[in-house]
């Protein structure tokens, strides 16, 4: 069951999507797109998303490694194919987990007709772990290779539960531009991060005795904040409603964004998401190092007339050398900021739509551009590049393809599909539609689902 | 249609698009880190270490922690331990040292008593024995008790260094 859990946590290693949405940016005007642009045209009076229905989306895969590497039904051993996962895979490969799911989402167009306002509540489950290959070499092969060094560079890894509770503007400057902003309130259930670490293990042959241990130059810190809960604490449904409900530790960030149309056929849009933080207070523990540790083993000091605790005086000495605390000093844990940049060029006048209806923009049935997403990670930011081609098939039904370059897949096509009949809008958008033919042989799969009362 | 709902039945859909896999490999699977560790170390001039004359005192004994049973994630995934043990004595006189482990005062294991010949070295190098590893394994104390045969110093600075490693090769399989 351990194995299990570490080769799932190993492949987890490597879910390598960041919450790049490209299939769901600008797309059909959907109410979720503008939280991927604040400005997003939207062209509706109002909107409601089904509560706890409107948006669910998760986001997995893998970069150097499938399920299929591993457990592949190739009579190869499954033990040569760990140790090659162990030694192949670099340092700057990265676990990453994404979830999201609104509970609530409303917008509505305000009587000026040139404000649209749209507030919501989602939840999100984010986490991003870089493969510390020299601790995971340490525990596959030991440290028995004496003067190998194993660098604690390379712990990295920052996991967090949060709400959003957010409120935004989308507001028409002129026929050409429109601006956007979005307020956010965070809520963190849970968060535990470790960046920024320094510091080596390394064993040498020694002359005190035959090793000699070293803990060198560390400098190290891991927070967290509502892992360690007081005793009785009970995590169930409600205690995380409670928590989600700005009962946690509390945040602000913002979205802003801008659609620009220098052209009729043309559209330039950006948005930069989620520059915010988290002020983490509430069952935080915080642990720290810094300094150095040799050990070379217990040295009896056979005085009768002293009871000595080595146990203890090797905890405290450790603790003395290496600075170590452990405190419940609040932090803030910065979000994950990231950036959307699009470029979007439509043609072929739409002649489905209802001539009479003056309210609704003819617009185009087809649409092709790109787009460039960033997230700014702990390590470095990772970057995407998608181009797309939209179809509007006919008045109530919508579908873009999208093909993504990133650092990981060179092969990743997806699609979105959105239906609107009546008010009622339902949309599924997926990502590396190749990799469905069979999952385990795939780097990365991300979906998106969600329904919506729209009112045009 | 509630969201746990909604979300077994996304997960029920892509697991019908994972195949040619076998998921009972894991069951061969095992690694065998191998560990060494710096155990016990003493240094004795005619002083031990706080400076009491070892002669008003031998035999001398001494019991430290050594925390084997936090070296194997279980007693069971210990596949080999051998250790090794190292002196010099240059005592004009032969020195007799036992060593016992153990897990909260039960013997865990003894080493047959060893002696270093007076101006000598010692090197010895044990393996544990297969039906004594689970045991061994569990140690979280070693005693040594070095015993120090009557003589005449001659040598000014006689010295008797003593260290105990181990090396712990693991076998760790999916259970």
């Amino acid at each position: 069951m351990r194995f299990n859990l570490i080769i799932f946590l190993l492949l987890f290693s490597f879910v390598s999507k960041a919450q790049n949405k490209p299939i769901l940016y600008n797309f059909d005007q959907l109410p979720q797109t503008l939280l991927l642009n604040p400005s997003e045209k939207v062209t509706q009076k109002w909107h409601a998303g089904i509560p706890f229905l409107s948006g669910f989306s998760a986001h997995l895969g893998s970069s150097d490694i499938t399920v299929y590497d591993i457990y592949g039904d190739d009579n190869g051993s499954i033990n040569d194919k760990v140790k090659a996962l162990v030694y192949n895979l670099k340092s700057n490969d990265f676990a990453f987990i994404n979830q999201q799911q609104e509970l609530f989402n409303i917008g509505f167009k305000l009587r000026n007709q040139r404000d649209f306002l749209s507030f919501g509540l989602y939840q999100e489950l984010d986490a991003i772990a870089y493969y510390p290959k020299d601790l995971a070499i340490l525990f596959y092969e030991g440290n028995s290779n004496v003067g190998e060094r194993y660098s604690l560079n390379q712990v990295n890894f920052k996991a967090e539960m949060l709400s959003v509770l957010h409120a935004g503007i989308s507001r028409k400057i002129d026929d050409d531009l429109q601006i956007g902003a979005r307020f956010k309130i965070y809520s963190g259930v849970f968060n535990m991060q470790t960046r920024q670490n320094k510091g080596e293990f390394y064993t040498e042959n020694g002359t005190v005795n035959q090793y000699v241990h070293f803990l060198a130059g560390v400098d190290a810190t891991f927070q967290t904040s509502g892992i360690f809960l007081p005793a009785g604490t009970e995590v169930n449904p409600s205690y995380l409603m409670s928590k989600l409900l700005l009962g946690g530790n509390l945040g602000v960030g913002f979205d802003i964004g801008f659609t620009y149309q220098p052209e009729k056929q043309w559209t330039i849009s950006g948005s930069i998401l989620d520059v915010g933080f988290i002020n983490n207070k509430q069952n935080n523990r915080v642990y720290k190092a810094q300094g150095s540790f040799r050990f070379e083993g217990i040295e009896p000091n056979f005085d009768p007339n002293t009871t000595i605790d080595y146990w203890e005086d090797l905890k405290d000495e450790f603790e003395d050398e290496l600075n170590y605390t452990k405190t419940s000093a609040s932090y803030l844990s910065w979000r994950s900021t990231k950036v959307n940049a699009q470029l979007k060029y439509e043609f072929g006048e739409d002649r489905l739509t209802d001539c009479f209806d003056t309210e609704v923009d003819e617009g185009y049935l087809n649409g092709i551009g790109a787009h460039l997403f960033t997230i700014f990670r702990p390590v470095a930011p990772q970057i995407a590049a998608t181009v797309f081609y939209e179809r509007k098939f006919t008045k109530g039904l919508r579908a873009k393809l999208t093909y993504t370059v990133d650092s990981f897949s060179f092969t990743n096509v997806g699609l979105g599909l959105s239906a609107k009949i009546g008010v009622f809008n339902i949309y599924g958008l997926a990502d590396n539609l190749l990799g469905y033919q069979n999952l385990a042989k795939t780097n990365s799969a991300s979906f998106q689902l969600g329904m919506n009362i729209i009112i045009k | 249609m509630s969201p746990k709902i909604l979300l077994l039945t996304v997960l029920i859909l892509f697991t019908s698009c994972v195949n040619e896999v076998d998921f009972n490999q894991s069951n061969n699977l095992s690694i065998q880190p191998k560990y060494v560790v710096a155990l016990v170390q003493f240094k004795f001039n005619p002083t031990i270490p706080t400076g009491i004359p070892i002669f008003t005192l031998t035999p001398i004994e001494e019991k430290v922690p050594v925390l084997l049973d936090k070296i194997a994630i279980g007693s069971d995934q210990l596949k080999n331990a051998t250790i090794r043990i190292k002196g010099l004595n240059t005592f004009e006189t032969d020195i007799e040292i036992e060593i016992v482990f153990y897990k909260d005062n039960m013997v865990t294991y003894t080493f047959q008593p060893m002696k270093i010949s007076k101006n000598a070295t010692f090197n010895l190098e044990e393996i544990i024995d297969e039906n004594d590893l689970n045991s061994f394994i569990s140690s979280n104390e070693v005693s040594v008790k070095v015993i120090f045969q009557p003589f005449t110093p001659i040598n000014l600075e006689p010295e008797l260094n003593f260290q105990i490693s181990g090396e712990f090769e693991l076998l760790i399989q999916n259970k």
